[in-house]
């Protein structure tokens, strides 16, 4: 049995299979854009080369993330909150507390120990502090997105930054340019900024360890540490913190009690 | 259960009330009748109409204009005043339909220029600059009643007493502009409309609590609340609550409730948003969702038991002047929706905070702290605007009511295995 979780979100869409022991054997990923639907067929047709099968192998697609009344290959569909629960329960089996940061929306999530939601808050309408600031900075600092990623916060000397607006913020960053302050230091700034609005939603639901911190921001190591800074608990952190919420989604295709 | 859905007559009744009220302002002021502006809450239009006022409430065109769609464009026309994005959308609604270029003129209606601006200042510290600048715009008296802020439990005698005779002091201010002299025994029988009113409109409310409820009190109620604002002391208003009574009777006979079926209960706490509520109900009527009570519509005259009757006007007057649960420390709300959640057994609060109304949305995220944590009911906090569009997110909407209620058809699933005691 292959079991396939979509999450279709408003910068990427990701993809996982799994199969009836909940073991991954395949994962694609690819920028969302305008067209849905095609951005779906992308990401799993890199999926399914991964786990060399074919679409009919497939018992079950499930479907999460804002894009996910949006696509015709999903047999049942969930939020990315419930997904992220899931994904993150049986990837870090401890976790109690998620904050989840993608491109628009950013959750701190409450569950217990079976990953039910047991609850969550939200950034307002405003997306600063969200993926997509993050999306922009390569072209504001000059550098790749890898490279940014894997900056460490404790080799920088973190600048202030003031702005809450991913707007003003950019400004901010520019000025400091001018003044020939170094990106890494500017960049740590960045990290703490974004951490900041993560550690502020964490604490309006309540933190409890283990903390796990997931979608696509969670791959940036600086902000990991800051967030873990900022709130004093250890986070569950990593490179496919990205996928949790199409792994939360694939193994809620396993499951046939919730019909969600 | 019936799943197709009736005519909802009450529904209807009230639309043609508020029609009508709007028409009866287009149609001009004739003879000697003056024209006051009162604000809704601690309303107390019964002291106006006893002096034969046209009685208009700002506000309520500002809540009309939103449900047809028309409140953008006056926002657009506030703001080129000079009213900033964050201020009041009701207020720059109402200024810029008033002092912006369409002097008046909605869809539904020209609305007429106030002789008198009253504001009862209870809970909203907005509407007392709102009120001078349609005094400065119109050159009209504006007269504030002040009401303390309920700082403990109860209002205290003495502020009872305080705003009562702020009440007091307008007789002369009316007799004046009216050219009529006050008649004690005609505000009395118009007190004694207003009382009979309010008993039915709380009857009406407390069919909520029956399972399955016969009416969603918060997207059906909204509908049903505006006779009790727009035309409270009146005969219409009163045989209104009566003939919806009677609607929901025949609802309950038949097994009719809302949606087709119940599978939540809910409390709403805020003001709808108004342009996009068609929307907003769906989002919880796709889950079946009832709002079987809130706090809103019980702030017309349903949250308190008023300690005096008509038989003592001035008192009266000054217990619906007081009432406001806007007025309320927050502690007291939240006994009050506590209370409201035991009573009508909800599964959860809905709390909807206004972007532009922080005198009433301060809190209320201590609000949803406090209930989901300490008094663990599952509380969902969203926000967005009572009057602008702009702030209506859709896919955000959706979002955060369908991870509300996967949490909630969680629980209930582990509820039903015995896995949760409560």
């Amino acid at each position: 049995m292959l079991s396939c979780g979509l999450d279709i979100g408003t910068a990427q869409t990701k993809c996982v299979i799994i199969d009836g022991n909940k073991i991954v054997q395949g994962r694609g990923i690819v920028h969302s854009g305008a067209n849905l639907a095609r951005a779906s067929r992308h990401a799993l047709k890199e999926a399914l080369t991964e786990a060399d099968c074919e679409e009919y192998d497939l018992t079950i697609v499930t479907g999460t993330g804002y894009g996910r009344a949006a696509i015709p290959l999903s047999h049942k569909s969930a939020t990315e909150t419930s997904c992220h629960a899931i994904g993150s329960i049986y990837r870090y089996p401890g976790s109690r507390t998620i904050l989840d940061m993608g491109g628009q929306d950013m959750s701190a999530i409450r569950i217990d120990e079976t990953g039910a939601v047991l609850d969550f808050a939200m950034n307002d309408k405003c997306s600063a502090g969200s993926g997509r600031f993050l999306e922009a900075l390569p072209d504001i600092v000059g550098m790749p997105f890898e490279e940014i990623r894997t900056i460490e916060l404790e080799k920088t000397e973190p600048l202030r930054i003031t702005n809450a607006c991913s707007v003003f913020a950019e400004q901010e960053i520019i000025n400091y340019f001018e003044h020939g302050e170094m990106v890494e230091n500017i960049l740590g700034g960045v990290f703490i900024s974004l951490a900041r609005r993560g550690a502020s939603l964490l604490n309006r639901v309540g933190i409890e360890d283990e903390v796990t911190f997931t979608g696509g921001v969670s791959q940036v190591k600086g902000i990991a540490r800051a967030l873990s800074d900022l709130i004093e608990h250890d986070v569950n952190a990593g490179i496919d913190g990205v996928y949790i919420g199409a792994l939360g989604a694939a193994i809620l295709g396993l499951k046939g009690s919730h019909n969600w | 259960m019936n799943k197709i859905a009736m005519e909802d007559k009450a529904r209807t009744a009230s639309r043609e009330l508020i029609q009508r009220h709007y028409l009866e302002l287009d149609a001009g002021v004739s003879g000697d009748r003056k024209v006051v502006y009162l604000f809704t809450s601690g309303l107390i239009s019964e002291l106006f109409r006893s002096f034969d006022f046209i009685v208009t409430y700002p506000e309520m065109t500002a809540i009309h204009s939103s449900r047809r769609n028309v409140s953008v464009d006056l926002i657009h026309d506030g703001e080129e005043l000079g009213y900033a994005s964050h201020i009041c959308a009701y207020v720059k609604c109402d200024l810029g339909l008033m002092a912006g270029p369409r002097k008046g003129q909605t869809p539904f209606g020209k609305i007429p220029p106030p002789d008198l601006i009253v504001i009862t200042h209870g809970g909203c510290s907005t509407y007392i600059k709102w009120a001078e600048a349609l005094g400065n715009e119109f050159k009209c008296p504006v007269k504030i009643i002040d009401v303390p802020f309920v700082r403990e439990d109860r209002q205290t005698d003495f502020d009872h007493v305080y705003v009562r005779g702020q009440i007091e002091e307008l007789i002369p201010v009316c007799e004046e502009l009216s050219g009529r002299k006050f008649d004690e025994d005609k505000l009395k029988e118009i007190l004694k409309l207003t009382s009979e009113t309010i008993e039915l409109w709380k009857k009406l409310l407390e069919y909520g609590k029956l399972k399955p409820s016969p009416f969603d009190t918060y997207f059906e109620g909204v509908t049903y609340m505006a006779p009790m604002t727009i035309l409270r002391g009146t005969e219409e208003a009163r045989d209104y609550y009566q003939s919806a009574i009677d609607y929901i009777w025949h609802r309950i006979k038949t097994g009719y409730t809302p949606y087709g079926k119940e599978d939540f209960r809910l409390l709403f706490e805020g003001t709808p948003p108004w342009p996009r509520i068609r929307e907003f109900q769906q989002m919880f009527s796709r889950w079946y969702a009832v709002g079987v009570t809130n706090t809103y519509v019980r702030t017309v005259c349903a949250a308190v038991n008023l300690k005096f009757g008509p038989d003592k006007p001035f008192d009266f007057l000054a217990s619906l002047a007081s009432q406001s649960y806007y007025n309320w420390n927050l502690g007291k709300r939240r006994g009050f929706m506590l209370d409201l959640a035991r009573d009508y057994e909800v599964d959860g609060i809905v709390i909807h905070s206004a972007k532009s109304c922080r005198p009433f949305s301060i809190g209320q995220l201590d609000m949803r702290n406090y209930f989901a944590r300490e008094a663990d009911i599952p509380t969902l906090y969203l926000d967005s605007d009572i009057a602008d569009p702009r702030y209506f997110s859709s896919a955000r909407m959706q979002n955060r009511i369908d991870t509300f209620f996967e949490a909630l058809t969680h629980r209930k699933e582990r509820r039903s295995k015995g896995e949760l005691k409560t």
